[in-house]
């Protein structure tokens, strides 16, 4: 139904512009709902401008993965009543994150990429990212979340001390 | 064409890779220059600053005990850690043993048992053993614990098995047992009690305590022992056929690795089935399948019911205990299979 030819023109945050097939912007829900929302002939007008809440560089990251998984099911396979697990990443996936998310860019990219795909609705992109997330404090005791987190402790040392009774049977 | 004259060119299905996108250089560029990623997040930046969905949507693929332990990292996480569900496929609380081989058996029995029993595909897939065991809860004897956790998994988790495993009375269990309840949503559940002293749960097995655990799960495992098993009522089972029946409740499967033989047959008279003298007499329509063991030691009976299966396995000459099943059968294809059970042989029954 949707026609691979049609084009969609993306304008960024930040003033940029991209011009992208229909058959990457299908992923996105926001996009998908803002062109259904024009009401337009998908033949007669092969070329739809979408603004997104995006800045360019994050928009390129997520132009490229939509690439990558162009031919991904839709509608995205969701999990409600099935576990849920954070080391099933694809192995594209996992090097295209290390290209961007090293020490010195500080979680801000993947920040951006998570905030992007959550504001574009692409699900894929949204859970590949937010396992991402999950994998950085998969195992790791409560110091060392506060410290990949960068936050720090706010309960007082009664609560703490109930914390630690609480969670007795997993404290590694 | 002219791209197939080079092998080593790789051909996207149906359009050229580059032409769909049209190319990444394309990018017109921004307006100011130097845009970065984030840049506006540079000074303050931490992964806090992230909606609460999405913190917890990141946390949703962590395992229990991770998430669990993100909720002492800080007050805001804790929060956004009490507002979470989760799923998890099998729960083992215990203290440290391994289940024994006997009763591993038993849950093979209970699982030919309960095949189909809501006519879903997927239930055939409900092969206890096989589902690896996701979160285990171990208990070590004379530590000091809080029940908080378990209240905390009660209340925010949707649980395919959970198996509980204690042994001996302290306060501790009784906290444990009692929450049982509170779980909601939960597919399989076994609750057993080992050691010498049985006393607490033989205490709290009221009829009362028994179906508020049928409200928590689809399919209860009492591995209990006789001494607790005899407190479980006719009446109460009684009432749970009821509610099985008028659809009051999502139960569908009770099985009761012993229970006393004259309390079966108190529970089928109140059906409306009389059993004297290896006979069974009743007005209703019922279908009775007897099974024997070659010696002719132990019998297993089924009893259909309407959509109600009763089975009853025992030694009938020698023991006053038997295993004993309650089933809903939701589908005929379920009941078909039950009719075809193999070993089982129809028998006559008397009107009343």
């Amino acid at each position: 139904r949707i026609y691979p030819l049609m084009r969609v023109t993306l304008t960024t945050s930040d003033g940029a512009s991209v011009t992208v097939s229909r058959q990457l912007t299908k992923h996105s829900g926001f996009i998908e709902k803002a062109i259904t929302d024009m009401a337009v002939d998908d033949n007669a007008v092969p070329l739809s401008a979408v603004a997104v809440d995006v800045d360019d560089a994050t928009l390129k990251l997520v132009i490229e993965w939509l690439t990558e998984h162009r031919d991904d099911a839709l509608p995205y396979p969701e999990k409600t009543d099935e576990e849920r697990r954070a080391d099933d990443i694809p192995a594209w996936d996992q090097a295209f994150v290390q290209k961007w998310d090293t020490k010195e860019d500080q979680q801000q990219t993947l920040y951006a990429v998570i905030t992007a795909a959550d504001k574009l609705d692409i699900k894929g992109l949204l859970d590949m990212t937010c396992k991402t997330l999950a994998n950085k404090i998969n195992g790791k005791t409560v110091e060392e979340m506060r410290e990949i987190l960068q936050l720090e402790c706010d309960f007082t040392e009664e609560e703490l001390a109930e914390i630690r009774k609480e969670n007795a049977w997993c404290e590694n | 064409s002219g791209m197939s004259q080079d092998p080593g060119e790789e051909l996207v299905e149906g359009l050229d890779k580059m032409e769909e996108v049209l190319s990444l250089d394309q990018f017109d560029p921004p307006n100011e220059a130097g845009s970065e990623i984030g840049k506006e997040l540079r000074d303050y930046f931490n992964l806090l600053g992230l909606p609460i969905e999405l913190i917890s949507h990141s946390f949703s693929f962590l395992s229990m005990e991770d998430r669990l332990r993100a909720a002492g990292v800080n007050k805001r996480l804790k929060g956004i850690e009490l507002a979470s569900k989760y799923y998890v496929e099998r729960v083992l609380i215990e203290e440290a043993e391994e289940i024994p081989k006997e009763i591993k058996e038993w849950m093979m029995m209970m699982r030919n048992a309960v095949d189909g029993d809501d006519g879903d595909d997927n239930e055939e897939d409900l092969d206890f053993y096989d589902v690896k065991i996701s979160q285990r809860i171990t208990f070590h004897k004379g530590k000091s614990y809080s029940s908080d956790c378990i209240r905390r998994i009660a209340q925010n988790a949707s649980i395919k098995i959970l198996e509980i495993q204690l042994y001996g009375s302290e306060e501790f269990h009784r906290d444990i047992f009692n929450l049982i309840k509170e779980f909601d949503g939960i597919k399989y559940l076994e609750v057993g009690i080992k050691g010498k002293d049985k006393e607490m749960l033989r205490e709290m097995m009221v009829d009362s305590y028994l179906l508020g655990l049928t409200k928590s799960c689809k399919f209860l495992y009492l591995n209990v022992s006789e001494s607790v098993s005899e407190k479980v009522t006719p009446d109460a089972l009684h009432q749970l056929c009821k509610d099985m029946t008028d659809g009051s409740t999502n139960f569908c499967n009770l099985a009761i690795n012993s229970l006393r033989k004259d309390r079966c047959i108190e529970l089928l008279k109140l059906v409306g089935i009389i059993y004297r003298d290896d006979t069974f007499f009743s007005s209703k329509e019922i279908e009775v399948y007897e099974r024997r063991a070659p010696d002719d030691s132990v019998r297993s009976y089924s009893i259909i019911d309407g959509a109600i299966e009763f089975m009853i396995n025992c030694d009938i000459f020698e023991c006053a205990y038997g295993g004993f099943i309650i089933c809903l059968h939701k589908t005929r294809d379920s009941l078909k299979e039950v009719r075809n059970r193999e070993g089982y042989f129809r028998i006559d029954i008397s009107p009343e």
